[in-house]
């Protein structure tokens, strides 16, 4: 008996060892890109292309990053990117968690076959209209400002369609209670709704500074002038045509990556918690 | 002031389901009325319609002096303790009581006067800066009241208030919201489906079912007096029993003789004279299970109008005991004897019922037999 | 102190998107100058240099990618904020020509000192069209013969090739084995590639068609001859038929390819990366028959119809085309001069490699001056690959593609019909009265995806809304279309307009010609549909789209359900740090994880290539070899999306209730069972929500191929909305394009619905 149960916590201790190190060797595969760039962007030129490659730069620089903002700018991009990205999350997260409210609390005539049409519309593909959309904003001005790129980028469907799934889990108690409290309808929904979706808006919130952080044609179709580019697109702007300065490149990289990355852990927790949630786990 | 009057009230939802009917009711100001039935009476409907958080489809509803048909909630001065509590999670228990307060501009001196006081009365002074997450189901409930009470409204709601608790918080919440009405002596409304609740609270009880009142009346006379065969089935723990009977002359006598599956049982004097009508029809027998008793524990020496009945089961409940019996091939019986009472399954009793606590209601309509 | 963070914020970001971007320049003149990638970057010390001698006039340089400059300068024409001079691809100049975009040159040129004739001609005319000047040549790029000396030398050959036959013969001889045993092949030359064969084309006489009449010459004999000749070199096996993939410059170290046709970059790499070679390699001009013509490319420089300062820009351009300055930019970037005169200082006299270009220059072409080039092209390469590889008569080859251009260009000549107008109001009022109608709630059958109840949320819906409102009347009423109101007009305008109007658009002819003159606009209902179905490229689209899907899904569901598995099990401790590494990929901008990875798929520096090497295998061209390139894109993306699904199903596997596994280890179920019994079937709704949600993600495949591949190599990893994305913007098919878009949602529309047939099916059972 004694026996059985040694071996038993051996293979436990067996199984356990095997798992930690599947997963970390994976994460090691994952994480290698990661890691390339950053120590390339580290190489001074002459090192960048040396073989057999070096993993770690003998002779760390930062020559690259000086002339990220030297040559390039990239504070003033960087700056752009925050704009757009920090106004498109606040004022999506209002407005987006405003008509989900509406959708999942309210009634009113033609609720349910609006919220089917945008469902459907998730699934046009986006480039579809992107030549309409320009034109739209052209007539109104919007080609090459701050404005043009936030307007555009706010509303988000699945924004909405993930506050109302989240609203509905609210009870609707609450709401009554606000209610008789003394709320109006408007400081219900700023009193009480949006406090208690704060998982749903983190998760939201993330998604979408992500996706306005990275996006990359869009901004590069709207912003005429080169002050006026984001991130991604000064970015795809190191690379030549025949040839390509890598060192320059993965230092770009790694600075268009970092914020979010940053913005990513803060949140991790309640990412985690607005997932599982929203239901947006089926 | 504060008295609520329904004037033929009916809330119908879309689809045509019938919230409540044709409410006439006026419930008093200071009183404490409970709206008391089985789920889907409509009790919680009507409350809601005094709340405003149900439109009234038609009639009128006033408190005090106003007509509210149309006016929001938060016009209305009222408060409302809903079952779940509804206390704002992501606020502290301060908050959630000065909330109501707040929006309503009242100093700020004023605000942290009256939550002191309420949180006294409440005894949840110590909880004033936990969230409600942190607070035990008996905890909540009493900041509920508290952000009731904080308000200072002319009717109090109750919705259901205590049926997330525990048998035992139950019973002493029961006493505080009582005595929390004698303090306050304001209008409260309360809802429950718990008619021992509505027994022990009400000033004045409205039974409803399937979205109409059954009866109105305080909770004695309601007990003894009640109006039809669902009020009488609905009140009481455990239930009055029900038997279906035929009602004839007794051979050569006034006396009425009533039979049914496995009893008979003649009646006679001048308060049974309202049965003679239904001579040679059918009619319910209620007698509530207090009212029966076992000829061998009682000094009735009387050997007729005995019922024989065969044990099922006991439920002791120590202080007394609930003997469930069959009498006849059909008809099942409830009774409730002393504690010292005990029986074994199979028992032959001899019971018998006190006349003077005989129910008779009409078969089809289930009205009282007057 | 969030509601605080949250009201500051947003009017913080309405201040801030105030201020755009007026660039204060005082009382100097600006003059905007875009040039592409690279060139963008180095143009600065042009325009500094300009700046000193017109102090005046203050250059702003901008650099555009090139990956997206064509739609860059498309979107910009059409938006009427166009810069003042531009960098133009010698092939697009026609194109923005034909939309009416480009001012003609010849005043200024009358009124300045600039001479034509300093140029070469071939590159010159580039810009001449239609009897006008629309661009000056900035520098040029050709192609000549790169060869390994040795190995020619080894051959008996002291010199390169200068006639077909030579070139052929030494090919032929060059083929055979490397020392370590590789397949050799005379020259590396791809089975597709209409600048190759236009070249082979020229040197034997003969032209595609003709500019000005449209005539066209592909049936001729010389054409015949062409093909003859292109093929003989694969027949011969002295070129690869399939491409074995790899790196051409190490493949040219190893002599595997001891000759190739390139441009002038190739000079900087070989001797950057392969210095062992110095001495062993040298350039010639291409080996001709009738002519030794080559290929011209490069850049010229432009202005747009509407620019604004046009005088600077012209004094700008003039200024780039002097041949003291085309020497400085050679020195700048590497670009060759196009101007004969700055190659007639002597200046390169001691740069042998690099003069030979220059001669070279001197008999070249440019392939005809029409927009719709880039189409014939792609036809070109179609007929010549069924012609080498499928084995189709060359005779066949030459009638179908003088069909295929005549189809082309007979889009010039189809007249615009004004009912158009009638056709797009009828369906404008029939559609909206459809919407109304269905928002009124007019009853169809309950087929939408969020109609389907399919789990107790979904019944919410149908649950009473709260009770009570706090104000009467209209104004309750409404509340929630106030509450809606921003979002849904926000929508209207930039999504459901839009993709009506691109529906709308699918319906139409709209292309290059609909640019310059609106009434060229036909109705043509559903032909563009019907033209899909003809469309070769189209199908091998939707099948790399298919392939894509049906590779990429499983693999990253998989993926994604096995680490979180292995995450979620009980004894693992620091989830969270696991987590978040592997959510790492997702979260990073598409554009510089394409950069890394295309550093790592690199075939000369590429950690693949390097760690592969240490395992033996050769180095492959991950992202140029036609059979590889979809497969490197699909580990790539995988890679970075497949965190998504993890997070999902580690949300999914936390609801499945600890006791179900205690309850199966009791009756003896190992770890596997209880996966197969217990994990798998709980998750089901889990996994059918990935794979709806991947599937769609993985229908709309567009970023890694439009920013690593482009759609190349043969259209390997062409998916239906770069296609789509290309019809538009590349080629100015607008209402194809949108057709293309259409189809693609129909696509996902009906995958959806299989997926959520299945899932009801599953639950039923």
């Amino acid at each position: 008996m004694a026996k059985k149960s040694q071996e038993y916590i051996l293979e436990r201790k067996v199984k356990k060892t095997v798992i930690y190190l599947i997963l970390i060797g994976g994460m090691i595969i994952t994480l290698t890109p990661f890691f390339w760039s950053i120590s390339t962007s580290l190489k001074p030129r002459a090192g960048i292309f040396s073989m057999p490659p070096e993993w770690v730069p003998s002779e760390p620089t930062l020559e690259h990053y000086g002339r990220l903002f030297d040559e390039v700018d990239f504070l003033r991009h960087f700056i752009n990117s925050t704009v757009v990205a920090v106004a498109v999350t606040l004022l999506g997260l209002f407005l987006n968690s405003l008509a989900g409210y509406a959708f999942a609390k309210f009634r009113f005539p033609g609720r349910d076959r609006l919220f089917s049409i945008l469902v459907l519309s998730l699934m046009v593909p986006g480039q579809v209209t992107m030549m309409p959309v320009f034109m739209i904003l052209r007539s109104l001005g919007l080609i090459n400002t701050y404005t043009g790129l936030i307007i555009t980028g706010t509303i988000s469907v699945f924004g909405i369609f993930l506050i109302r799934q989240f609203v509905l889990t609210i009870p609707n108690d609450l709401i009554e209670a606000a209610r008789i409290d003394g709320c109006g309808e408007f400081a219900i929904y700023w009193k009480v709704i949006l406090p208690l979706c704060k998982p749903v808006l983190a998760t939201l919130g993330i998604f979408t500074f992500m996706s306005s952080w990275n996006s990359f044609l869009w901004p590069l179709i709207v912003m005429v002038r080169e002050e006026m580019y984001t991130l991604p697109v000064a970015l795809a702007n190191l690379s030549g045509q025949h040839a390509t300065d890598y060192g320059l490149l993965m230092a770009g990289a790694v600075v268009v990556v970092i914020p979010v990355i940053l913005v990513f852990l803060a949140a991790q927790k309640y990412i985690i918690e607005g997932i599982s949630t929203t239901g947006l786990k089926g | 002031m504060a008295d609520v009057v329904f004037k033929s009230v009916s809330k119908i939802y879309r689809g045509g389901v019938v919230g409540c009917r044709d409410i006439d009711l006026r419930i008093n100001d200071k009183e404490f009325c409970v709206l008391v039935g089985p789920s889907g009476c409509g009790k919680s409907t009507t409350l809601r319609t005094i709340a405003g958080l149900e439109e009234v489809t038609s009639g009128e509803l006033w408190i005090g002096d106003s007509m509210v048909n149309e006016m929001p909630p938060k016009d209305r001065d009222i408060a409302m303790v809903f079952q779940n509590y509804a206390l704002y999670p992501h606020m502290k228990v301060r908050d959630n009581m000065a909330f109501g307060l707040k929006l309503r501009k009242y100093p700020k001196k004023e605000i942290e006067h009256r939550v002191r006081e309420a949180s006294e009365i409440l005894g949840i002074t110590n909880l004033l800066e936990r969230r409600p997450k942190q607070l035990s189901g008996g905890q909540r409930q009493r900041v509920a009241l508290g952000r009731a009470i904080v308000r200072k409204p002319k009717v109090f709601l109750f919705d259901e208030p205590l049926s997330n608790l525990d048998a035992k918080l139950r019973v002493q919440m029961r006493v505080e919201i009582k005595r929390l009405h004698a303090r306050l002596r304001t209008t409260m409304v309360y809802v429950t489906h718990d008619q021992v609740e509505a027994m022990t609270m009400g000033d004045r009880i409205v039974v409803m079912q399937d979205g109409v009142i059954k009866q109105v009346d305080e909770p004695v006379r309601l007990y003894d007096n009640p109006r039809c065969r669902f009020v009488a089935g609905f009140m009481g723990s455990p239930a009055m029993n029900f038997f279906d009977c035929s009602v004839s002359r007794k051979k050569n006598e006034d006396d009425i003789l009533l039979e049914g599956d496995g009893f008979s049982i003649s009646l006679s004097g001048i308060e049974f004279s309202h049965l003679t009508s239904y001579r040679g029809r059918k009619v319910t027998l209620g007698i509530r299970p207090e009212d029966i008793i076992d000829r061998l524990y009682s000094q009735v020496t009387a050997s007729e109008n005995l019922v024989r009945a065969q044990v099922i089961t006991e439920e002791p409940m120590g202080s007394e005991n609930y003997i469930h019996a069959t009498v006849g091939e059909k008809n099942r019986l409830v009774m409730k004897t002393s504690g010292s009472n005990r029986v074994n399954m199979g028992d032959d009793l001899e019971l018998v019922f006190k006349p003077g606590k005989l129910h008779f209601f009409e078969i089809k309509s289930g009205e009282r037999i007057v | 102190m969030r509601k605080r963070a949250i009201i500051l914020g947003i009017a913080s970001a309405g201040l801030i998107s105030c201020f755009s971007s007026h660039a204060v320049s005082g009382d100097r003149r600006e003059l905007l100058v875009w040039a592409m990638g690279h060139e963008g970057t180095v143009i600065r010390e042009m325009a500094r240099r300009f700046e000193d001698e017109n102090p005046e006039v203050k250059v702003i340089t901008q650099a555009i990618p090139w990956s997206a400059a064509h739609e860059k300068l498309l979107t910009c024409v059409v938006g009427g904020v166009p810069p003042d001079v531009t960098q133009m691809g010698t092939t697009w100049v026609a194109e923005f020509q034909s939309m009416d975009a480009l001012e003609p040159l010849n005043r200024y040129m009358e009124e300045s000192e600039f001479n034509s004739g300093d140029f070469f001609e071939s590159t010159f005319d580039i810009g001449y069209i239609e009897g006008k000047n629309y661009g000056v040549p900035w520098y040029i790029d050709t192609r000549v013969l790169f060869y390994r000396k040795d190995l020619l030398e080894e051959a008996g050959y002291d010199l390169p090739p200068e006639t077909w036959d030579e070139f052929l013969e030494a090919a032929i001889r060059l083929s055979g084995e490397t020392p370590e045993g590789r397949s050799r092949y005379g020259i590396a030359l791809p089975v597709a590639d209409w600048q190759m064969f236009l070249v082979t084309l020229w040197q034997n006489g003969g032209e595609i068609l003709d500019v000005e009449t449209l005539e066209i010459f592909v049936e001729d004999l010389e054409f015949h001859g062409a093909v003859d000749f292109y093929r003989e070199f694969f027949e011969q096996g002295a070129a690869p038929l399939e491409d074995p993939g790899h790196e051409l410059l190490w493949a040219f170290s190893r002599g595997i390819y001891p000759m190739f046709v390139s441009g002038p970059w190739m000079i900087d790499q070989i001797r950057r990366q392969l210095p062992e070679l110095e001495g062993r390699w040298g350039v010639g001009k291409l080996p001709g028959r009738k002519t030794r013509t080559s290929f011209v490319g490069g850049s010229h420089l432009t202005v747009f119809r509407d620019a604004e300062n046009k005088d600077d820009a012209w004094k700008f351009i003039e200024f780039m085309s002097r041949p003291e300055n085309q020497i400085q930019w050679f020195e700048i970037s590497g670009g060759l001069p196009a101007s004969i005169r700055a190659w007639e200082t002597g200046y390169f006299d001691d740069k042998p490699e690099v003069s030979v270009f220059g001669r070279q220059m001197f008999d070249t072409k440019s392939p005809p001056n029409i927009p719709e080039w880039e189409e014939v092209a792609t036809r070109i390469d179609q007929r010549l690959e069924e012609v080498i590889r499928g084995g189709r008569p060359v005779p066949e080859a030459q009638e179908l593609l003088r069909g295929d251009i005549q189809r082309i260009l007979a889009r010039r000549l189809e007249e615009g019909d004004a009912r158009v107008i009638l056709w797009m109001i009828l369906i404008s009022v029939v559609a909206f009265a459809v919407l109304v109608a269905y928002i009124r709630g007019v009853r169809i059958k309950r087929f939408l995806p969020v109609k389907t109840p399919e789990k107790e949320t979904e019944y919410d819906i149908m649950r009473e809304p709260p009770g009570g409102m706090a104000s009467r009347g209209l104004q309750r009423f409404l509340i929630p279309y106030f509450f809606i109101l921003p979002a849904v007009l926000t929508l209207t305008v930039f999504l459901f307009l839009p993709i009506f109007g691109s529906f709308l658009i699918s319906l139409t002819n709209w292309n290059i010609y609909t640019f310059s003159e609106l009434s060229n606009l036909r109705f043509t209902g559903l032909s563009n549909y019907m033209d899909l179905l003809n469309d070769r490229i189209f199908w091998q689209a939707l099948r790399n789209t298919f392939v894509f899907s049906l590779v990429g899904i499983p693999l990253n569901v998989t993926i994604s359900l096995f680490v979180a598995v292995m995450i979620d099990k009980k004894y693992i401790s620091h989830k969270s740090f696991f987590r978040a590494g592997y959510f790492m990929p997702v979260i990073t901008t598409l554009v510089a994880v394409a950069v890394v990875w295309m550093w790592l798929y690199n075939p000369e520096y590429g950690l693949v290539n390097y760690l592969l090497e240490r395992l033996g295998i050769p180095p492959q061209r991950w992202l140029s070899n036609p059979s590889l390139a979809l497969p490197s894109l699909i580990i790539m993306s995988v890679w970075k999306n497949f965190g998504t699904n993890m997070i999902i199903i580690l949300a999914g596997l936390q609801t499945i209730p600890a006791s179900l596994y205690e309850a199966a280890s009791v009756d003896g179920a190992d770890a596997w069972q209880s996966f197969w019994n217990i994990t798998l079937p709980s998750l089901k709704p889990t996994l059918f929500f990935v794979i709806v949600m991947t599937t769609i993600g993985s229908f709309q495949f567009f970023d890694e191929p439009y920013i690593m591949t482009d759609g190349g190599p043969l259209n390997s990893t062409l998916s239906m909305i770069l296609l789509m994305y290309r019809q538009g913007f590349d080629n100015f098919n607008f209402g194809y394009g949108s057709a293309i878009g259409y189809v693609l949602f129909l696509c996902i529309v009906g995958f959806t619905l299989i997926q959520l047939y299945g899932r009801k099916r599953l639950q039923e059972r």
